[in-house]
């Protein structure tokens, strides 16, 4: 006698799941549809549904598909030979990150540099120019020496340019050429050499910091003096103007001339007086 | 003696050979020769296939410009690929596999566009099915072509609004007919999963479709 074992609902709807179109159910899965009025409106549903997809039908193709297949193709093999051409030519993938990382490394430099910069300003100043003497000390100091001589026009003038180095020796050589260019001697004439710093110690600077050294240049005068005092005009360089007399130069005749009183007793006298 | 009774036992003898109909050449053969340049073989694959793969793209995408598009792109692949071939499955698996691909990438990509749909406006927040924009009139048609095409135009937009991981499966199977393992190859995965697969999809589209079953 031949058993057959009753079927569950699980196994029914996964029979019922797997059937492919007009396939039927096997004897077992009937006889539990038989019994199962939940199982059977499962089978309903699913058959409805499978009948509703396949009345979908196929959607064909337009008639000229292969002709537009044929033209894409074509184009598809035209663009690959581009492609190896280009490809021959072109620059490798190494090459190309190769320039890249160069690029970069150039750029991440010059962004560092610039930040560095901007993050100490006076580190650059500081090697070329000392603040501090540019601003305490005085640049130019210039020294004017005027010849008095009974109303006489001044005829010759000492210009010292005191140059106050700012910074370094390169500056104050330069200052030194600068000085003495101004000087300017009355040709024919003998030369006393003074120091402007000797008439006028205020001109030498209170700056030791700096290495520049004070008002150092020298000047002439003539030898040519009388008896009365050489007025000097100095320029400081600020505004302010200082007369300093000098004492005349006697080289042993100034009594002589003390005891003439003027020059025209001296003429009536004759030379043998006097010598 | 034996006397030849036609033109045919006079050229070949007595014992003619009998009519051979040559059998059609199989899809690796024709690949194989498409391989070598045969373009008309490649034309015989094209006609074998094309419309079964326009179809299913279409049933995928729901655009029929769209699936011709891909179908084509679908070719192409496989004659830029044909050296590259390997015939460990069938041909018909591998076809639709590429197919499969295509189309999924086009459904994801048009995700990403994110188009606004007339019937999103119609969506409530809470991820319950959109209201249709269009929806089906009920009552009966006098026309039943009219009915026909009604209730076509319905399955189409309920298995559009299917999720990709289902859509495939039930397709290949409820439209395309093909068997789970045919299924699974495509798909590269299990059998079990797209018996899983396929079992969601119809439960989806039963509740979508009551109206007409």
């Amino acid at each position: 006698m031949k058993v057959i074992k009753a079927m569950d609902c699980k196994a029914c709807r996964n029979e019922i799941e797997d059937a492919l179109g007009d396939e039927r159910p096997s004897e077992l899965a009937q006889r539990h549809l038989e019994s199962c009025e939940r199982c059977r409106l499962f089978q309903e549903e699913r058959s409805a549904l499978r009948e509703l997809m396949s009345s979908l039908g196929t959607i064909n193709a337009p008639n000229d598909f292969d002709w537009k297949l044929r033209a894409r193709i074509a184009a598809d093999e035209r663009g690959a030979y581009r492609r190896r051409l280009r490809g021959g030519f072109a620059p490798g993938l190494p090459a190309i990150g190769l320039a890249a990382s160069f690029v970069l490394l150039v750029a991440v430099a010059v962004l560092f540099k610039q930040s560095d910069v901007r993050l100490n300003p006076g580190r650059v100043e500081v090697a070329t120019v000392p603040a501090k003497s540019v601003v305490e000390t005085p640049v130019r100091d210039s020294v004017k020496i005027n010849e008095s001589n009974g109303g006489a026009a001044v005829d010759s003038v000492a210009r010292v340019n005191a140059t106050k180095a700012s910074a370094g020796n390169r500056t104050v050589r330069a200052a030194r050429a600068t000085q003495a260019r101004s000087v300017r001697v009355e040709p024919g004439a003998p030369e006393l050499r003074a120091s402007a710093a000797a008439v006028n110690p205020s001109l030498r600077s209170n700056d030791f910091s700096s290495s520049a050294a004070p008002v150092v240049s020298l000047f002439s005068i003539p030898v040519r003096t009388p008896a009365q005092p050489l007025k000097v005009l100095l320029d400081e360089g600020r505004g302010t103007m200082r007369t300093v007399a000098l004492q005349p130069v006697t080289f042993g005749s100034q009594k002589i001339l003390e005891r003439g009183g003027a020059a025209k007793g001296m003429e009536q006298q004759g030379t043998d007086e006097v010598w | 003696m034996d006397t030849a009774t036609s033109i045919d036992e006079l050229y070949f003898g007595t014992s003619a050979p009998h009519l051979v109909v040559a059998e059609p050449p199989t899809d690796h053969a024709l690949l194989e020769a498409t391989r070598t340049g045969d373009e008309a073989a490649f034309a015989e694959l094209v006609g074998r296939y094309r419309n079964q793969i326009t179809s299913y793209v279409y049933r995928m995408t729901g655009d029929y410009d769209c699936a011709v598009d891909l179908a084509q792109e679908t070719f192409v692949r496989v004659y830029r690929a044909a050296e590259r071939y390997q015939a460990s499955h069938a041909f018909s698996t591998y076809i639709y596999r590429i197919a499969t691909n295509l189309a999924i990438s086009e459904l994801r990509r048009r995700k990403r566009r994110r188009l606004v749909s007339l019937t999103g406006f119609f969506q409530s927040s809470d991820g319950a099915p959109p209201v249709e924009f269009n929806p089906p009139d009920l009552r009966p048609l006098q026309d039943t072509a009219l009915v026909d095409e009604e209730r076509r135009a319905a399955v189409t937009r309920a298995i559009s609004t299917l999720p990709d991981k289902y859509r495939a499966p039930l397709v290949l199977r409820d439209v395309e007919g093909k068997s789970y393992e045919e299924i699974a190859s495509i798909l590269q995965t299990s059998e079990g999963t797209v018996k899983s697969r396929i079992s969601r999809a119809r439960s989806f589209l039963r509740d979508k479709l009551k109206a007409y079953l």
